[in-house]
């Protein structure tokens, strides 16, 4: 049972990384190269029919289309556009700061400053200041951290920390990313003109719905 | 399951089903790989810091700081309230006697919804695509600054640096820019003031050298008391009469303590208050007596109260001793021959009216008040002592004929009496505080520079090749902005000084803090320029950079997007005009947002990439690595460089600011050396120095450095005791002067050169005159007869006022897009959707919803027309109508139906419409049914100084349909079409 909970915590670590990634930084041809090369990803994408395999399909399916095209370098530089006119400017079609979906108009807000506080009680310190704390590819990137916390903590046998990491992983996701998350998918959906980010906001959605009823059920049912 | 107990074997495959779609991970047969390795952001910290960070957090307490405000130019001290690294509250600083003092107006408070805005520019941005497009990807600042350097460095090569213009827009602390771009090689850098209100200033610049004329009205104000010899506060209003002419200080910005002044010299002093405006201003319903007198005629105003004061002046009757003729005597240069010329208009009939120049029955007929009402105004003004006849921006500083009116207004100011008196009238631009100094960079204009002009090589100084002064433009000394997208078509042809004949385009724009696109004259005209091609395809404007914290539209254009960190962000000193002198310090209050800049940062980055750049290309830079980035290596670095020519002030008038000190000596250095003694005095200079003013003195002044004031600042005492004119004035003669010494250089150099500049051929001269002028203003029907023709057929004039925004700066600022305005900024949307947040049933947290704005609940820009006008064409309140000036140029607008303006004419909110930047939210959506009054602006920069003539214009009005707008308006595509944003974004 171990084995398998561990396997499903390093996937979910390397899911969050992908996204916090996604949210980050702009589609390079290297990344959708990794992507389409990992060999998790395939796992995930080859397996038993679920919705989540279903939305990695799609999504692996667009980088592929990207790859694919007779002019690569364009294809990433209309990414690269739409990155930008998502995210960033002139002026952002979707702002990616919880802040911003919790109802407050201005940034480092109190969500801002709660979400701060979460990453120090972990210990975490936010060195990029480029961003703010409550950024979603931060916040995503959070989620990773802790879940690759838990997957170190399995392996040393402490099982006591892991259910608290996890539990941990599901109040940030009950109290904040479940809040958020699945709103700022769906207008990332309606709004983008590009494939590939329709289909990475609805895996998104996907594995966060997801994510959420695991964490919900693991403790109960495991630890 | 509890634990310890790993339970295998217990749990089956179906277990994990439980878990959902992750579940089904567990059959998987990785994985020895780790994740995948990509760069993080959050760092797991040794638990020494952590502590350390979370106690910063839980002890943060209030901070107290003090800066000063940028939302608009009356650049207001402030105290602002920082907890745990943000702005948490921004007020008024209490301990500042200039401005708001303990409130901050709507516009400074709502400085948190610039700084924390999530529209704010976060990232620099290179544009993808065509100008206008609105695709940008995000890119370094490295590579920012390693492109722009490398286009500036081929611009130069190409051209030559005079090739590029830095234009700062209208926020005022622009030093380290203007530094870097004279050091660069180019002395074309130019700000706000090219469109701002020349004309205005120009009575006082040829008079006393000076700018801004404002009302004896601040208070309290840091005297000497001559009998104690104490610095007291002197707090008591001594003005008995203030005129207000196109001057609305409620509304207006700038000079924001005018409002508390006006309504304590009324309470206190009883002094009387009279507005002339064509719009019942916020400024009129104070007043005692609105005079809604027509746009554009208030030189014409002026003119008469001019010959009324001469005709009736009678030194001995009581009633009648309007002039001072002592000091007409003793501190007028030029009195007899500017007399003579103003009266030679005297007997000549006005072709439209028939009445003799400058009669109360000739100025009943041009400025439509009757002339009982110009009689009283003159008469009162002249009689009544002290009194101040203030003129405004909007006019007569926005018509084509301004110059004669402000140069009149001053003559009546001081044939009364009244020019720096106690409850008079100040000329606040010689009485401020200097700063600036060699942290400016002029002296780099100063550096010989050789070109070849027709085959021969011409050495001379680099301010030789600026593109107004020495070009089509040699009178306007505070340069010409609005000609630019001609200049940017045609290029720049040198015509006068030692460069003359030489030839260059304009090849870059650097924009800062500015919207010319929207501010500077009609937006189709710039978009003309910005986006016009050369041959070979690429763009006439080769390089655009757009530098700012908010998106402005003109940010749409640009080639590269650079985020400035926002006023709360950076260091600087506030650009004032108060009566007497003060110096208050732009504190940085919290650390730059995101990946925005400070102002040093960014002089020194290009400048360091630059000179990198210039080795490579020449083996020589223009730019010093010792005065950039080796000697400023902090903001504070610069300001400090900045300070030392504070306040740069005369020690004169009465009560003398500092008896210990020679009276007639320039001083230096901070109030309490200045007091103390604590100098050192250049008597073959005449200076005094005092400790140099810093930055962490201004900060242990709450923010700020105060000097005395006194009056009477036009004379110095002789040692023989007799009084000699000069003192602050900044003359030839050291007198008023009504003979134009001033303009005289310029003739010279005109004659030098054998051209006339068109500024000055089209009113039939030759040269300046160098006394009394007059001229029309155009598209005025009542005073021009060369449009006389129009009036039947577009009877309404506009006029244009503001509302309370900075310029086109501010229009996101929600706060205020709720707040309406003197009828022009009124809830009369149309219903639009908006994702906003709103309270879940219950209140049980928020969610975002779609919401439907509904009719005439959010502020739109409009159009104000009287009620006897509305009732004629059948217009009633929310009507849509279109609004057309004899160009064919057209705005809808939606009508606001009042008797808050005069009957013909037709008053629209400056920047309230046609928005088309998508950051400015709400404003944004409104943008098909909102005026945008540069639309209807005549593309024509005013004689002399080139100010465009944004106040004369005439329009015809009719109702349309709500599907009519696209077929009326189909040229103007600009604002019509969908920027990349699909509806609506998130709040």
């Amino acid at each position: 049972m171990i084995d398998e909970l561990r396997n499903i915590i390093r996937v979910r670590t390397y899911f969050y990384y992908i996204f916090k990634h996604i949210f980050l930084q702009e589609f390079t041809e290297e990344f959708l190269n990794r992507l389409l090369n990992d060999p998790v990803l395939k796992q995930v994408a080859e397996m038993r029919e679920t919705n989540l395999s279903e939305a990695l399909r799609e999504f692996l399916a667009q980088a592929s289309a990207v790859l694919s095209s007779s002019d690569i370098e364009g294809r990433i530089l209309d990414l690269r556009v739409e990155y930008t006119r998502l995210f960033i400017g002139p002026i952002p079609v979707v702002i990616p700061y919880e802040t911003v979906y919790r109802g407050e108009r201005l940034l480092k807000g109190d969500t801002w400053s709660t979400i701060r506080n979460w990453y120090l009680d972990d210990g975490y310190l936010l060195d990029d200041k480029s961003v703010l704390e409550d950024h979603a590819g931060v916040e995503l990137e959070y989620m990773a951290h802790l879940s690759e916390e838990t997957e170190r903590a399995i392996d040393s046998g402490n099982l006591d920390e892991a259910k608290r990491l996890l539990l941990r992983q599901k109040e940030f996701m009950e109290q904040h990313l479940i809040k958020w998350i699945p709103r700022l998918c769906r207008d990332i959906e309606e709004r983008t003109r590009e494939p590939i980010y329709k289909a990475f906001a609805k895996l998104l959605e996907t594995f966060i719905n997801e994510d959420q009823k695991f964490l919900e059920k693991v403790i109960e049912e495991f630890l | 399951m509890s634990g310890g107990e790993p339970g295998v074997g217990r749990i089956s495959r179906r277990d994990f089903l439980k878990l959902g779609a992750l579940g089904a991970l567990a059959g998987l047969t990785i994985v020895t790989l780790g994740p995948p390795v990509y760069s993080k952001v959050l760092r797991k910290a040794p638990a020494e810091e952590i502590e350390s960070m979370k106690k910063k957090i839980r002890m943060a307490d209030v901070e107290v700081k003090y800066t000063v405000c940028s939302m608009c130019p009356a650049e207001d001290p402030l105290e602002v309230w920082v907890k745990d690294g943000r702005v948490i509250r921004i007020y008024g600083n209490p301990y500042a006697t200039y401005g708001s003092k303990a409130a901050a107006c709507a516009k400074g408070v709502s400085g948190l919804l610039l700084a924390y805005s999530p529209y704010r520019i976060k990232y620099p941005l290179k544009r993808v695509g065509e100008r206008g497009e609105g695709k940008f990807i995000r890119i370094s600042w490295e590579q920012a600054i390693d492109e722009i350097a490398k286009k500036l460095v081929e611009i130069k090569k190409k051209y030559g640096p005079e090739a590029v213009i830095c234009d700062t827009g209208d926020v005022t602390d622009r030093d380290q820019y203007w530094r870097l771009f004279f050091a660069f090689g180019t002395p074309n850098c130019i700000e706000h003031g090219a469109i701002c209100d020349t004309p205005r200033r120009h009575g006082p610049k040829l008079v006393v050298g000076g700018k801004r004329w404002e009302g004896d009205i601040l208070r309290p104000v840091l005297v000497r008391n001559p009998k104690t010899g104490k610095l007291e506060w002197y707090n008591k209003h001594d003005a008995r009469l203030i005129i207000y002419v196109g001057w609305n200080p409620f509304t207006a910005t700038r000079i924001s303590w005018e409002s508390w002044g006006t309504i304590r010299a009324k309470v206190e002093n009883g002094a009387k208050i009279y507005v002339v405006d064509p719009g019942y201003s916020n400024t009129a319903a104070k007043a005692d007596e609105w005079f809604p007198i027509r746009p554009g005629t208030d030189g014409d105003l002026f003119a008469a109260m001019l010959r009324y004061i001469l005709e009736n002046d009678n030194p001995n009757d009581p009633n009648r001793r309007y002039i001072d003729w002592d000091f007409v005597k003793n501190y007028i240069e030029g009195w007899d021959e500017f007399v003579q010329a103003f009266k030679s208009w005297w007997d000549k009939r006005d072709p439209l009216n028939g009445h003799y120049y400058f009669t109360l029955e000739w100025a009943e007929a041009r400025t439509g008040l009757p002339k009982e009402k110009i009689e009283k105004l003159a008469h009162e003004f002249g009689i009544t002592k002290p009194a101040a006849l203030v003129w405004g921006m909007q006019s007569p500083g926005h018509h084509y004929n301004g110059y004669v009116a402000s140069i009149l207004a001053v003559v009546l100011n001081i044939i009364t009496g009244n020019y720096d008196v106690p409850g008079g009238i100040i000329d606040t631009e010689i009485t401020k505080s200097s700063k600036g100094g060699t942290a400016t960079g002029r002296q780099f204009n100063k550096r010989k520079v050789k070109r070849v002009i027709n085959g021969r090589e011409v050495e001379a100084e680099q301010e030789y090749l600026h593109y107004n002064k020495y070009g089509d433009w040699p009178v306007a000394w505070d340069d010409v902005l609005a000609d630019l997208p001609r200049m940017i078509m045609e290029g720049i042809e040198l015509k006068y000084g030692p460069f003359k004949g030489h030839r260059y385009p304009i090849a870059a724009y650097i924009l800062r803090t500015g919207n010319t696109l929207m501010s500077a004259g009609p937006t189709r005209e710039f978009i003309k320029a910005f986006t016009a091609k050369k041959e070979d395809g690429t763009y006439k404007l080769e390089l655009f950079v757009y530098i700012d914290t908010i998106f402005l539209e003109s940010g749409l254009y640009a080639d590269y997007v650079l985020p400035e960190a926002s006023y709360l962000e950076r260091m600087s000193l506030s650009d004032i005009y108060p009566t007497h002198p003060m110096m208050y310090l732009r504190d940085a209050v919290i650390e730059p947002l995101f990946e925005a800049k400070k102002p040093t940062e960014i002089m020194n980055m290009l400048a360091k990439k630059i000179y990198e750049y210039e080795m490579k290309e020449f083996g020589r830079s223009d730019i010093d690595p010792k005065e950039f980035w080796e000697k400023y290596k902090t903001e504070e670095d610069f300001v400090n460089e900045m300070l030392l020519v504070a306040p740069n002030i005369k020690n004169v008038g009465r009560p003398l600011p500092y008896p210990n000190l020679p009276e007639g000596y320039t001083l230096y250095g901070t109030p309490e050396s200045l007091e103390e003694g604590r100098v050192t005095i250049d008597h073959e200079r005449k200076v005094v120095r005092g400790e140099p003013v810093t930055v962490e003195y201004l900060r242990k002044h709450y923010g700020g450095a105060i000097w005395p004031m006194s009056w009477y600042r036009y004379r110095e005492m002789k040692p023989d005791g007799t009084w000699k004119p000069g003192g602050v004035l900044k003359t030839k003669t050291g007198k008023f002067e009504l003979h134009f010494y001033t303009y005289e250089t310029y003739n010279k150099l005109i004659e030098e050169a054998g051209v006339v500049p068109p500024a000055i051929k089209e009113l039939g001269w030759n040269k300046l005159p160098t006394t009394f002028y007059w001229f029309e203003t155009i598209w005025n029907p009542y005073t021009n007869p060369a449009y006389a023709k129009y009036k039947d057929e577009y009877p309404f004039q506009l006029a244009n006022a503001r509302v309370h925004h900075a310029m086109t700066g501010t229009f996101m600022c929600e706060w205020l897009a709720q707040v309406p305005a003197e009828g022009l900024w009124l809830p009369l949307n149309k219903p639009f959707r908006l994702k906003m947040a709103e309270v879940k049933p219950g209140g049980t947290g928020v969610e975002h919803v779609e919401k439907t704005i509904g009719e005439n609940k959010w502020c739109i820009g409009t159009v104000q027309i009287n009620r006897v006008d509305a009732e004629k064409y059948g217009i009633k309140t929310g009507d849509l109508v279109l609004i057309e000036n004899p160009l064919g140029r057209k705005v809808v607008a939606r009508a606001y139906v009042c008797e808050t303006v005069r009957p013909g004419v037709l008053r629209i909110g400056f920047g309230t419409g046609g928005r088309f930047s998508p950051g400015l939210g709400g404003t944004y959506f409104h943008r098909k049914y909102t005026p945008n009054y540069n639309e209807l602006v005549d593309y024509k920069p005013s004689p002399i100084m080139g100010q465009p003539s944004v106040a004369d214009m005439i329009v015809k009005i009719r109702k349309i349909n709500w599907d009519e707008i696209e077929k009326e308006l189909k040229d103007e595509e600009y604002y019509l079409k969908e920027y990349t944003v699909e509806g609506v974004n998130t709040r």
